[in-house]
């Protein structure tokens, strides 16, 4: 024989497996085992788990409206202080300051027309 | 014969005790055999090939039906004999052609060498003894594709690339594995 004749002949005569003979049977009733031992479970664990969600569900849903009653308070009270300060203290300033604001935003808007404009003149 | 394993199969997800032996019966010598060349344990394949079959029936329900239930339950015998390489420690899929330790460019083109004058019952222990230091890469497809019954594609299927990827990594396998011998009776030529 050729040496590659021989390496195939070599890899074909490796041995193969041969199950003991109750092995099919024994895999068999282990497996049906189980599958009854798994039965009796779906019962109980349809509970279990409806218990964990809805405990889980109810511990969501407090914490939630918490936050959500603890954001709307602050949310209102921030709203409240704002307009305060608004009404108090921006509008005074801004009524006093309106007509010197006013110039500075011409003004400004001038410089920037001016500078925009000086580049196409020239 | 896939329509006798899909019945076997919904037979099986009925609990019918007589079908899972069946099935048991059916694919044990070839999961066995699998098992066996991946791991080159023989003490361990028993437990192997009964951990095989608990997934295979755990895994059942999920079964995509189109798919062949042969190829499938020895994919999953192809994984737990990985798996168990990997937990002994002894997986060597990972490493690259430059770590296989041999020069394909180096085989002579013809097989009528000094080397064919080896006895058969040598080159049997010789091809054992060098498949087993084969990258895993390379020595699965190999040993897989030296089992009746496994074409290139179920192997394909089992460790997850194409079949023509399976036929070059074949080849490079019987290559590296003439490479391999040849070198030893070259050794034993000198001495």
């Amino acid at each position: 024989l050729k040496f590659d004749d021989q390496l195939d002949e070599a890899l074909r005569r490796m041995p193969a497996w041969i199950p003991p003979a109750c092995f099919a049977k024994r895999v068999a009733s282990r497996v049906a085992t189980r599958d009854r031992s798994v039965d009796l479970m779906p019962h109980m664990r349809f509970w279990i788990s409806a218990t964990l969600q809805g405990t889980l569900a109810a511990a969501i849903g407090y914490l939630g409206s918490t936050i959500v009653s603890w954001g709307a308070t602050s949310v209102s009270a921030a709203a409240r202080v704002a307009v305060d300060e608004y009404l108090h203290v921006v509008l005074p300033w801004s009524s006093a300051q309106a007509l010197s604001f006013a110039w500075m935003c011409a003004g400004l808007s001038l410089l920037i027309a001016c500078m925009s404009t000086r580049r196409p003149l020239a | 014969l896939d329509r006798d394993e899909r019945g076997l199969a919904r037979r099986c997800l009925q609990r019918d005790e007589d079908a899972c032996a069946e099935l048991v019966q059916q694919f044990a010598p070839m999961v066995g055999t699998v098992i066996w060349r991946a791991t080159g344990d023989h003490q361990i394949v028993e437990d192997l090939a009964q951990e095989t079959f608990l997934r295979v029936f755990r895994g059942l329900p999920y079964f995509d039906a189109r798919a062949k239930l042969s190829t499938w339950i020895y994919t999953i015998a192809h994984r737990v004999a990985i798996d168990h390489l990997r937990q002994a420690g002894r997986w060597r899929g990972a490493l690259s052609d430059d770590d296989a330790g041999v020069r394909l460019d180096t085989l002579p083109v013809d097989g009528t060498s000094p080397e064919s004058l080896v006895e058969q019952d040598e080159m049997n222990q010789l091809v054992r003894e060098h498949l087993a230091q084969l990258p895993d890469k390379y020595r699965l497809p190999l040993t897989y594709a030296a089992i009746d019954g496994l074409d290139h594609d179920v192997i394909g299927a089992m460790i997850g690339v194409q079949a023509g990827s399976v036929k070059t990594l074949v080849f490079r396998a019987r290559q590296m594995l003439k490479a391999r011998i040849m070198a030893t009776l070259t050794a034993r030529c000198r001495m």
